[in-house]
């Protein structure tokens, strides 16, 4: 019974998640074709993603309306999913091509998080900028504002101080809502750029932000560590190790998100610091 | 699982109120789901067998993983993979993509070869194969579970290649 809870409930997160489309849209403007295409794509949209008839029915999507953007998208994420990037982006770049407003958010962001190609991921966030100034988005997951996700990549590419500008300016904007992780990358950026002394009150105001988990305590440790405060390193390590034995730490199905930690970084602090 | 998705497909193509032009569903040769590997006694170890051949799972659809984290995988390469002052001009990403099965031993090792461009190449056959070799030699995978029953699952290594180092490792 609690598998068919669990189903279900997958089942109305992965409704949830895929785009939402008013096929209204094509029949009132008198396209039956991508009408009848907007209707195939929604049938598609209950299928098990990746398997052959899900890619087989966005195959009729296209067939049907090959303007249909959205299906291009479907039927390339299983291939990014199980690391066949190539034939990924033959179908993304289509895509972005019929509809970049909508997809280069998407593919940047991709690029970022299973490749870790930050100069492609910025090329695509910073060409949707050009084209979507007064706002790109988010992060598929909800996790980041694109912006944060630039600066993700800035600081793969070392270019921290660039990174910590980035972020700060985004969290400048006052009707910016802090994303789930902002303070805590700029608190780790701070920490690498060598001012811990501006470390705590960002990572207070990440615990404000969110629920507790291990990393936020883990930083707070070492910023404490290099302002040689042991009593407080100590306190927070040992909460940031309870965190973690909970499961308690970042987390992101597809791939392990910068600036987590792991076992072996709190066993080392334990031993070490 | 099939016929009653194939059902919606045909439906979905064939009730749209405005009748018009027959829409053929495009044939295709897609495996049963985009990434599953056929076992292939040319290139994969006979003794390797997977617990349940009809449900393999990705690895992130359920808990999956490396003894050590991805800290003992990056040792791992640190440790073992030697490199070659002739790659010197290689760049880009090598996937290699199994199978672990629910006793954490891997089998069905494909490579995928990419350019910085995302286009299909082929790296200097000394580092690819050393990827390749040094993935099968991993041991430490642990058997995928969910809701307590041990899964078999699929996994991939992405390795970023530039100038012939090292220099990612993914997911």
């Amino acid at each position: 019974m609690k598998i068919q809870y669990l189903l279900l409930f997958f089942l109305l997160q992965i409704l949830h998640i895929k785009a939402q489309i008013n096929c209204n849209i094509y029949k009132w403007a008198g396209d039956s074709s991508c009408y009848r295409a907007c209707q195939i794509y929604e049938t598609a949209n209950h299928t098990r993603q990746g398997s052959r008839i899900s890619q087989i029915m966005y195959d009729s999507v296209i067939a049907v309306c090959p303007n249909f953007d959205m299906a291009y998208m479907e039927k390339a994420v299983p291939y990014l999913k199980r690391g066949d990037f190539v034939t990924w982006r033959i179908w993304i770049d289509k895509a972005v091509t019929l509809n970049p407003k909508e997809h280069l958010g998407y593919r940047g962001w991709c690029r970022y998080q299973f490749l870790r190609d930050y100069t492609g991921a910025l090329d695509d966030l910073e060409a949707l900028e050009k084209i979507k100034p007064e706002n790109i988005g988010y992060s598929v997951n909800g996790d980041y504002h694109l912006e944060i996700a630039k600066a993700l990549c800035f600081k793969g590419l070392g270019q921290k101080e660039k990174a910590i500008q980035t972020i700060e300016a985004q969290l400048a904007i006052p009707d910016y809502s802090p994303g789930y992780y902002d303070y805590l990358h700029l608190a780790v950026l701070k920490i690498e750029t060598g001012k811990p002394h501006l470390v705590i009150p960002i990572l207070e105001k990440q615990l404000a932000l969110s629920a507790a988990f291990a990393e936020t305590y883990y930083y707070l440790a070492l910023a404490y560590k290099q302002l040689e405060q042991r009593h407080q390193m100590l306190e927070n390590l040992a909460l940031a190790k309870k965190l973690y034995l909970e499961g308690r730490h970042r987390l992101d199905p597809y791939s392990n998100p910068d600036d987590r930690i792991y076992r072996k970084d709190l066993e080392e602090a334990l031993a070490e610091w | 699982m099939q016929i009653p998705c194939l059902l919606l497909l045909f439906l979905a193509l064939f009730s749209a109120c405005t009748p018009s032009k027959n829409v053929s569903v495009p044939g295709s040769n897609y495996p049963n789901n985009i990434g599953d590997i056929k076992p292939d006694s040319s290139l994969d170890d006979s003794t390797f067998r997977a617990c349940r051949e009809s449900n393999i799972p990705q690895y992130y659809s359920i808990n999956s993983g490396f003894e050590g984290e991805k800290p003992a995988i990056k040792r791992y390469f640190d440790q073992n993979f030697k490199k070659n002052r002739s790659w010197a001009k290689e760049n880009g990403y090598i996937t290699v993509r199994f199978v672990v099965n629910c006793n954490g031993q891997t089998g069905r090792f494909r490579m995928l070869e990419m350019s910085p461009e995302y286009q299909p190449k082929k790296f200097s056959p000394t580092l690819s194969d050393q990827l390749l070799q040094l993935t099968k030699q991993m041991s430490g995978w642990l058997p995928g579970r969910s809701e307590n029953i041990p899964y078999d699952y699929y996994q991939y290594l992405t390795f970023t290649i530039t100038k012939g180092e090292i220099t990612q490792i993914m997911p």
